[in-house]
């Protein structure tokens, strides 16, 4: 028979054990999470590592294919910086993520000054008064 | 011709003091690269970001031996070619990875640079 002593302890046991199992559920689906966006990550770094790679390597020198693809270039990376920052906000995860992600800046980090670089040789510097002016003094 | 400025010399020394952090080998590494080149072949490196002759501004990725890093995560030598007189003159070198790396630099900065390097130029540097 039940005292109700028993019936707190009972009633006890039961409360610990859900919270242990939601507890568990939670760590859980977060590894899941965390292992899944690893894996995206990753996927997103060895895509631009191959972007950087082509567009350094083959069309660098390339103007035609500067203006016609700049604002895809920029929208890519703003993009980009914007899928860093929402990871890095979402705290439960990005500890678990971030050397991954620390890896994919480093990428990101290459592809902007590919697009600076490009930026400042086809659009900057061409109509830039004063670099001219200044070289002028030389010749 | 090889040529440098006051701006170079100050970022080689500052990235060879700092021994701790693998920048030691920079100018080795230089000489690596470009060391060997003639004019025409410095002329004809892929990497200019500004071209109006006679001028030709050119920014080398050099590799890092001191941090084992390959040319695209090593150094960043900025140098301008004078094709009239065939000279190559070293303005700037920063590293791209370690504590002391910067992503880029900006037009500002090249403005800086070159002024300079102007001055430096007229003075018989």
């Amino acid at each position: 028979m039940y005292t109700l002593e028993d019936k707190i302890k009972d009633t006890q046991n039961t409360i610990k054990t859900a919270f242990k199992r939601i507890q568990e559920k939670h760590f859980d689906e977060t590894l899941d999470i965390i292992d899944k966006t690893k894996n995206i990550i990753n996927e997103s770094k060895y895509k631009l590592q191959g972007l950087n790679i082509d567009i350094y390597d083959y069309v660098f020198n390339d103007d035609k294919f500067y203006f016609k693809n700049k604002d895809d270039l920029k929208n890519l990376r703003n993009e980009l910086i914007n899928f860093v920052e929402n990871i890095t906000n979402a705290k439960d995860i990005y500890s678990g993520v971030k050397p991954t992600l620390n890896e994919l800046t480093e990428e990101i980090d290459h592809f902007n000054e590919i697009i600076d670089d490009m930026e400042m040789k086809y659009e900057i510097l061409p109509t830039d008064e004063k670099i001219s002016n200044i070289l002028k003094n030389l010749k | 011709m090889f040529f440098y400025t006051s701006d170079f010399e100050e970022s080689l020394k500052q990235l060879e003091e700092k021994k701790k952090y693998g920048y030691f080998t920079c100018k080795g590494d230089i000489k690596y690269v470009v060391g060997h080149l003639s004019f025409e072949e410095a002329w004809e490196m892929r990497d200019n970001i500004f071209d109006e002759p006679p001028y030709r501004i050119i920014k080398v990725r050099i590799p890092n031996s001191g941090q084992n890093l390959n040319k695209r995560d090593g150094f960043r030598l900025i140098m301008i070619l004078n094709n009239n007189n065939k000279s190559v003159t070293f303005l700037y070198i920063y590293p791209k990875k370690g504590k002391f790396s910067r992503s880029n630099i900006c037009k500002k900065d090249l403005h800086e640079l070159l002024t300079n390097f102007v001055k430096e130029s007229t003075q018989n540097y």
